[in-house]
């Protein structure tokens, strides 16, 4: 392959993502509720089973409201029960981009399949997000009163900050590189001027 | 055609790689002696582009603030684009090429991912001003999205103009 025709397969490339990215941010938005809808349960039996302090998680216009049997005191000395909100989008917008990605890759994506699949393969990155945003919320902002009946301190205080911050900061967009770099290897060699190494499945 | 390597072993170096990157960069004595005046410094230059055209800016630290009014960004963790270098620098050590070649990946991808980076800044600061909710969805989703993209662009035109691994051994 030359390197004009190199050139204009990466060229193409970009520019396809660029086509694809606001559509899929789009549908992404709008089908927000059903998307997130799956994480719902799944965070209600991961917290009810593994803590005893998450009473019910409800999804609403995007957010993940976790209702707590924390108790939280005002100023004024009435005493209520933590609820804590997190944004799920912050941790789900790796699926657009990926879909993006893949679409420019090849239209072998355009299944519903497979669109399931990259779902089902994004999902415990995701999940890892909003639990670690969730636990980093009772543990740093709710104050010490509610760190202290989490339980979780010293080197376990560390561990949710730096779950936190991976969660938020690396993992939305190194779970799409990776799964479309996976899924694609045959294409990335191309893009990179090399031939198949017959890895791709 | 070039011959590729071992994409597995790339790949599991680059999660590998990253991973140590990111938790150097998260310890304390980092953030306070290299991020964050490196943020600081980001402030800076944007401020200082944007006054080139506007001069109702000032920066304040890790501050951008508008003097005509109450808006203001913070530059924080996730804008400052360490994340996305680090994306990079795990990419580019963990492909199998000379270090010759490693570091001036290093330094243009650098480059443009922070040029790329101070547009995001620049942008934000201004969309901010007009409409909360399309900055909210510009800061939290798309630039995020971009700067990924500006990475793999990064990564891939980098990959393409460097010797492979058969070079390499025949040149030494």
């Amino acid at each position: 392959m030359s390197q004009g025709n190199d050139n204009q397969t990466v060229g193409r490339f970009v520019l396809k993502v660029l086509i694809w990215l606001p559509l899929a941010f789009l549908v992404w938005y709008m089908l927000a509720g059903p998307l997130l809808w799956p994480m719902r349960p799944l965070l209600d039996f991961g917290f009810g089973s593994l803590s005893q302090f998450v009473d019910h998680v409800r999804l609403v216009h995007g957010q993940f409201i976790f209702e707590t049997t924390l108790e939280v005191k005002a100023p004024d000395g009435r005493t209520g029960l933590a609820v804590v909100e997190v944004n799920a989008l912050k941790y789900t917008y790796n699926l657009p981009l990926l879909v993006a990605l893949l679409y420019a890759a090849s239209d072998k994506y355009f299944t519903f399949t497979r669109l399931a699949a990259i779902y089902l393969l994004l999902l415990p990155f995701q999940l890892w997000g909003v639990s670690f945003d969730f636990l980093s919320q009772l543990v740093f902002h709710a104050g010490p009163d509610v760190a202290r009946q989490v339980g979780i301190e010293g080197m376990g205080r560390e561990l949710v900050a730096l779950g936190y911050q991976f969660g938020y900061l690396m993992l939305p967009p190194i779970s799409a590189a990776a799964i479309w770099f996976l899924l694609n290897r045959d294409f990335v060699l191309e893009l990179l001027g090399m031939p198949s190494d017959g890895e791709e499945r | 055609m070039r011959t590729p390597p071992s994409m597995r072993r790339f790949f599991l170096w680059f999660l590998l790689i990253q991973g140590v990157l990111f938790t150097i960069e998260m310890q304390r004595v980092v953030q306070t002696n290299v991020i964050e005046p490196f943020t600081a410094s980001l402030a800076w230059i944007s401020s200082t582009l944007m006054k080139l055209f506007d001069d109702s800016v000032q920066a304040q630290g890790v501050i951008i603030r508008s003097l005509d009014g109450p808006f203001a960004v913070r530059i924080a963790a996730g804008c400052n684009g360490v994340e996305a270098t680090i994306i990079l620098f795990a990419a580019i050590i963990a492909f199998p090429t000379s270090w010759k070649h490693k570091i001036i990946g290093f330094l243009l991808g650098f480059l443009a991912i922070h040029i790329a980076n101070l547009v995001r800044i620049i942008t934000l600061f201004y969309i901010g001003q007009w409409n909360e909710e399309v900055f909210e969805w510009a800061h939290l989703y798309i630039w995020q999205a971009l700067i990924l993209l500006d990475v793999i662009i990064v990564w891939l035109l980098w990959v393409r103009k460097i010797p492979t691994p058969a070079t390499v051994t025949a040149e030494t």
